[in-house]
């Protein structure tokens, strides 16, 4: 099977190094620092997932989103913000984006993110793929907050996602991994975070207390 | 600060009481202060009066003495006419009976007259003593000098001599009325005199307290109505020059002592929503720049949070130890980020909370995750208008800072009450307290006494709490830890 094909759109260098770095182990990571670079690279291959900043000089996230469901509808986008609110994480699910996320996540957040949007659109037979455009209508609850709201989403599904590919490699570790693009170590700790178990209710508050929630949790777990 | 904000309520409730008791205070001092003016003003017009009617009274008196003297000094006369017709008779030997008549006629009319006018006793009997004799005197004539005249006897001329002693009783009679009458007179004179000088004396003692009367029934309506109404306006035009610590000091129990305390009431409140709107200016500017650093800050974490995570597994034990120091550090930013973010965030929506169940949730959570073993109670319930979760927020940051404060054997109380429009949430805690320079800045995005945490959650939980229409303040409890008490709007059906 060849490399999923992963676009990243992003106007900061910094950024699109980085994602580039974190990506660049499992797919084939084109790179574009505008909308325009972006739409011709789209045009001119098949790209499974594109990543792509909201804010930026000239042509928004937005706009490419549009562009890439017009073009390209069995493209994955996932949109990523610095300027994360309510009311674009909202119009961006419900435009068709595959995801958003608020800047900053771990390498391995990043990872999982590309990862299940390349599942979607690579094996549409599972899960609701046979229809990748449909509109998101299982959006977070955003009224808590975008960050808690949003990040909560994402980890509930990374962890979905990773049981998954755990069952299909029949339990192994190293292979799931592999295909995630993550350490073992990311997939163990992306499986312990939100167990049945983990307290909810302090979850929430603690993150939003602005106190260290995560070293908590994550250090009664470990 | 806390006290003074509960106390005008109370303060300004007392004095409405009292001002229904007094509402008419003003309107009495008015009618009171006018009504003895023109108490005054009859008074002094009224004792003249009384004097001249008096003074008339005796003019009259004085008329009718005179009369009587008159009438007295022509009966003197009279009685001597008739006794010198009387003597012409005789000497004439017959002529001249006529004008006797005519004389002793007189005499009769003018004893009665004057008989009818005396009225005291001792006068009357004098008058009848002059009377009797007069009538002697004429039966002396008719009884014995007139026939000895007609016979040419010469005892008339005797018995006219001897009749001289009753004209001499006459006179002396008559002078004695005259004597009394000119005694009286002289009485009325005195009399007049007294009252001339009483009337000049009360008019000129009027002429003198009146104006003083006046003056100081204007003192008087001015000191308590032009003088109240005047710091009434001082205290008002502080207000429009922009001065809320004005305040009006009247502490009469009347209208004017409850309008001070309603505007010193007013200014408190006034005040107290400046502050607040203030406060909530201020946050909403904090915020807004917050929220442009914060995203400003996303991208550099980003690329730093990325590598890091990256590179976790890096084979050199000591360059892994650093770079975890530099993770954890770029995390803290990237949670400071979140919280300046949510001082940003707009008021999310609002539904009717069961506040103790809300309390009961968040404390028995916190207590498990934190494994404390401090006591925290909840008591009380009611009701709030608020977000469930954004609520949450609040409590949990109180809760947790208590039983921080609180320490390991320390007790957290967590008192719910519903009063008026409002829904109370105190949470008192067996700590140290809060120093009271602290105190003031405590609500300050990244002031902190703590030596870990970002200082912002509780200027967070304010920032919601103000968004929700409440607020939160800070004071020191009766076992000297500290009192957060949570004030939000009540939920409607709770509202009487």
């Amino acid at each position: 099977m060849e490399r999923p094909r992963v676009l990243v759109v992003e106007d900061r260098p910094s950024v699109l190094k980085l994602m580039a770095t974190v990506l660049e182990s499992v797919y084939d990571v084109l790179t574009a620092s505008d909308g325009t670079t972006a739409l011709s690279l789209i045009g001119a291959t098949h790209i499974d997932v594109v990543l792509t900043d909201i804010r930026m000089p000239g042509m928004s996230g937005f706009e490419i989103l549009r562009a890439v469901l017009e073009r390209s509808p069995r493209t994955a986008v996932v949109m990523m913000t610095a300027f994360a609110n309510v009311p674009d994480a909202v119009s961006a699910m419900k435009m068709g984006a595959f995801d958003y996320f608020a800047k900053p996540l771990d390498a391995d957040e990043i990872a999982l993110v590309v990862a299940r949007a390349v599942e979607h659109v690579r094996e549409p037979e599972r899960g609701d793929g046979g229809a990748p455009r449909a509109r998101r209508t299982d959006l977070p609850d955003l009224t808590v907050g975008y960050r808690r709201a949003v990040d909560e989403a994402r980890d509930r599904a990374s962890r979905e996602y990773l049981t998954n590919l755990m069952r299909l490699f029949g339990g192994n570790v190293t292979r799931a991994a592999q295909r995630a693009g993550i350490t073992r170590e990311s997939l163990h700790r992306v499986l312990r975070k939100y167990a049945p178990h983990a307290a909810h209710g302090d979850g929430h508050a603690a993150r939003a207390d602005g106190e260290p929630a995560d070293d908590g949790a994550a250090g009664a777990l470990s | 600060m806390v006290a003074e904000a509960q106390g005008p309520d109370s303060h300004a409730g007392a004095h409405r009481a009292s001002s229904h008791r007094n509402r008419f205070s003003t309107r009495r001092r008015l009618i009171a202060a006018f009504s003895t003016v023109l108490a005054a003003f009859v008074a002094s017009l009224s004792l003249p009066l009384i004097g001249l009617h008096r003074m008339e009274a005796t003019f009259v008196e004085m008329e009718e003495h005179e009369r009587q003297e008159r009438l007295a000094l022509q009966l003197e006369d009279a009685v001597r006419v008739q006794y010198s017709a009387e003597g012409d008779f005789v000497k004439s030997d017959g002529a001249g009976r006529a004008a006797y008549d005519a004389a002793r006629s007189r005499v009769e009319v003018l004893t009665a007259a004057l008989r009818a006018r005396v009225d005291e006793p001792e006068v009357v009997t004098w008058m009848n003593e002059i009377a009797e004799a007069s009538a002697r005197l004429d039966e002396a004539f008719r009884g014995a000098i007139a026939p000895a005249v007609e016979r040419g006897h010469p005892s008339a001329g005797l018995v006219h001599d001897q009749s001289h002693a009753l004209v001499f009783f006459i006179d002396a009679a008559v002078d004695r009325l005259l004597m009394r009458l000119h005694r009286a007179t002289s009485t009325f004179r005195q009399d007049l005199h007294d009252l001339e000088s009483a009337v000049w004396k009360w008019t000129i003692a009027f002429l003198v307290a009146m104006p003083g009367l006046v003056a100081g029934a204007v003192l008087y309506l001015s000191r308590s109505v032009a003088h109240p109404l005047a710091r009434l306006s001082e205290g008002a035009s502080a207000i429009a020059r922009g001065d809320l610590e004005a305040r009006i000091d009247i502490r009469t129990p009347d209208e004017f002592g409850a309008m001070a305390a309603e505007f010193n009431a007013m200014t408190v409140a006034l005040r107290q929503h400046q502050q607040k709107l203030v406060e909530s200016e201020k946050l909403a500017g904090i915020g807004r720049l917050a929220a442009g650093i914060a995203h400003e800050l996303n991208n550099p974490l980003q690329v730093m949070l990325g590598y890091l995570t990256l590179d976790r597994n890096v084979p050199d034990a000591r360059l892994a130890q650093h770079l975890a120091a530099v993770e954890s550090e770029a995390r803290r930013c990237k949670q400071i980020v979140d919280g300046l973010l949510e001082l940003a965030r707009p008021p999310a929506t609002a539904a009717a909370i069961d506040l103790r169940v809300l309390c009961e949730d968040v404390t028995e959570g916190l207590l498990r995750s934190t494994s404390s073993t401090a006591r925290v109670t909840v008591e009380g319930a009611a009701s709030a208008m608020g977000n469930s979760l954004k609520l949450r927020q609040i409590l949990f940051n109180l809760v947790k800072n208590a039983i921080e404060a609180a320490g390991p054997d320390g007790a957290v109380q967590v008192a719910i009450r519903g009063s008026g429009d409002h829904a109370e949430v105190a949470v008192t805690d067996s700590g140290p307290g809060v120093p009271k320079e602290a105190r003031a800045r405590l609500f300050e995005p990244f002031f902190t006494t703590k030596a870990s945490g970002t200082g912002l959650g509780l200027a967070i939980s304010r920032a919601i709490a103000l968004a929700h229409g409440g607020d939160i303040r800070i004071e020191n409890g009766d076992v000297g830890g500290a009192v957060f008490t949570l004030r939000l709007p009540r939920a409607p059906a709770e509202v009487r």
